[in-house]
């Protein structure tokens, strides 16, 4: 299985993208519990990040970082404080509103690709486009174009069963730029892949980050994936520690 | 130029149900036979209550006859007793009525059959079922029959043989085909031998009455139940219930057999689509996680049980005429049955597959909509 990543070749191919759409995100303050208050996941959280910016949130398992980035992407809810992206306050939208901005602002990448089985690669990265106002020959064509652009041009009616681990994340990251997000968030991505193929994962998102000015924030506990990073935030026990 | 991605076919909803179905193929095949139970049930019966419906009408309607007149108050037509001759002159004399011509029903074993209707009428009568002979003539004397032709292949016989009646044998001299079970799957003798035979002189089951030209028949049937307290007259199918109502019996059994076994279908698709939701649970959570809305979700489940309501359906309908065929060429029940296969109840079963598949499905659908992608994103 052909499992070259020609990341280089991705970051110099400028079709259809759009410099400096990154977004700004500012949290206060930010609390999730869980279990009536025993559990403090994020427990008053503040951060700002500038647009296109690439942060790494770090810490030991369960410090909260994965919380911290569902609240970031819109598909968990504070209990409390304030949380801004693109001068959107998150709290204030109600559910289709949230839904639409998951889907328009948002891309997210899992630690497991999380691909539906029955769905071929290119079937895949055209779910997020089901509900938008694409035509069913604008979301071919676009699926198309984002895996020939992560390096899958040759792998596009593959279903994940028969793709390797690399090439399910890189759909995954093909899957997360659908919707052309401003905003880029990776739940340890490189977390199921070996240290070569977790490398060009890396590799593709800086590329990606930096052609298209996406901000980028990427939870990870590898501290060579961090210093990749403009900026680490460590996390403890649901805080940003020093 | 063409574009190398023009023959893909685009990602739709319906393909992913397509392929969410057609991924557990065994599961799916085994929900819709769950859920073909109910539609194979209704599908036979009402087209086996359909054909009785049917063969009844065109009873009424033999030859020039438009309507029946039966002993009125009887549980059952066959019960019915009416005095031949004094019966007989009464309708005759009533306005609108042309003829009346009187037939005793009488069940019997007719040689290896076990049970088969003979029908008593007058030879000179015999002139109501001419335009129904398909092989040979009407009788003649009494010494001569007249088969039914379902009755003709179940007695192996063909004209020129002779039948055994109650240790006399009858000539048979030709077979009719009248469009109703009822009288195909019979015989046809003179109206003195038959009540002979079953101990009932001068007595007759029925009179099928000729009206005079431009008579109405809805009013002579009210002009008959209304001058004659002990008559029912019957022009329509529908009305048959005011002497048997064991077709209406038949069809109330019919619905409460059919709503257990549809109640069963909701169920099956219910636990089917309950686990298929609790499995994809973590993949539900990702389409929610891209920004698929609570009802794109709730769509996708409802469109797979519609799925597996469709399958039930096709299933069922073909189960339920295969069903109805075989009690139709059965030995003891060939007699009496003739299916009669009208669209309506094809789309009944659609309307009850899908009305079942939606109703069992609307649980999975709720959960499934409701669970919080972040939760979803967790399970295991």
């Amino acid at each position: 299985m052909n499992d070259h990543m020609p990341a280089r070749d991705a970051a110099t191919d400028t079709r259809d993208i759009e410099h400096n759409r990154g977004v700004a995100v500012t949290a206060r303050d930010l609390k999730r519990h869980y279990e009536d208050g025993r559990i403090r996941a994020v427990d008053g959280v503040t951060l700002d990040i500038r647009p296109g910016n690439f942060v790494a949130i770090c810490g030991p398992s369960g410090c909260g970082k994965s919380t911290l980035l569902n609240l970031l992407a819109g598909i968990d809810r504070a209990e409390s404080g304030s949380l801004r992206v693109a001068d959107r306050e998150l709290a204030e939208l109600d559910e289709t509103e949230l839904d639409e901005y998951r889907r328009s602002t948002v891309g997210l990448i899992f630690q497991l690709h999380n691909l539906l089985p029955e769905l071929s690669a290119l079937e895949n990265v055209q779910t997020p486009m089901l509900m938008t106002a694409l035509s069913g020959r604008e979301r071919v064509t676009r699926a198309t174009e984002l895996l020939e652009r992560v390096g899958l041009g040759h792998r596009l009616h593959a279903t994940p069963n028969r793709l390797s681990g690399g090439e399910r994340q890189r759909v995954a990251i093909a899957r997360a730029l659908a919707n052309r997000p401003r905003l880029l968030m990776a739940d340890e991505p490189t977390g199921s892949l070996d240290s070569q193929t977790g490398a060009q994962a890396l590799d593709l998102l800086e590329a990606l980050r930096r052609d298209q000015g996406v901000t980028l924030i990427m939870v990870t506990h590898d501290p060579n994936v961090a210093a990749r990073a403009d900026r680490v935030l460590n996390m403890l026990d649901g805080r940003f520690v020093d | 130029m063409s574009n190398p991605t023009d023959s893909v076919r685009p990602l739709t909803l319906m393909r992913i149900t397509v392929r969410n179905l057609t991924a557990r193929p065994m599961r799916t095949l085994l929900t819709a036979i769950g859920v073909s139970v109910g539609v194979v049930a209704i599908v036979a019966m009402k087209s086996i209550t359909d054909g009785a419906w049917r063969s009844i009408n065109n009873t009424i309607a033999l030859g020039q006859s438009e309507l029946l007149v039966f002993q009125g108050g009887v549980a059952a037509d066959i019960l019915s007793v009416l005095d031949e001759k004094a019966v007989g002159e009464r309708l005759e004399r009533t306005r609108g009525v042309a003829k009346a011509v009187g037939v005793l029903a009488h069940p019997m074993p007719v040689e290896s059959q076990p049970f088969m209707a003979v029908y008593g009428v007058r030879i000179p009568n015999m002139t109501l079922l001419e335009d129904n002979v398909i092989e040979g003539r009407l009788p003649q004397s009494d010494d001569e029959v007249l088969a039914g032709a379902v009755a003709l292949r179940a007695l192996d016989r063909k004209i020129g043989d002779t039948i055994d009646l109650q240790g006399q044998d009858y000539t048979l001299v030709g077979v009719a085909r009248c469009g109703a079970v009822f009288l195909d799957g019979a015989l046809f003798a003179s109206l003195p031998r038959v009540q002979e035979i079953a101990g009932r002189k001068g007595q007759v089951t029925l009179f099928q009455v000729v009206t005079e030209p431009g008579a109405n028949v809805g009013e002579l049937v009210e002009r008959i139940d209304a001058e004659n307290k002990d008559l029912t007259a019957i022009a329509d199918a529908s009305d048959y219930n005011k002497v048997d109502p064991g077709l209406d019996i038949a069809q109330g059994m019919i619905w409460g057999v059919s709503i257990i076994a549809i109640l069963i279908g909701a169920l099956i698709v219910m636990n089917t689509m309950w686990m298929s939701v609790l499995e994809r649970t973590r993949q539900i959570g990702v389409l929610r996680a891209v920004g698929w809305p609570r009802r794109a979700v709730t769509r996708l489940i409802l469109m797979e049980s519609l799925g597996v309501g469709l399958v039930s359906c096709v299933l069922g309908v073909l189960g339920g005429v295969g069903l109805a065929e075989l009690v139709s060429v059965m030995p003891v029940t060939k007699q009496f049955i003739d299916p009669a296969f009208k669209p309506g109840t094809f789309v009944i079963a659609l309307l009850i597959a899908g009305a079942l598949s939606v109703v069992g499905a609307l649980a999975p659908a709720w959960r499934a909509a409701k669970v919080s992608p972040a939760e979803a994103l967790r399970y295991e």
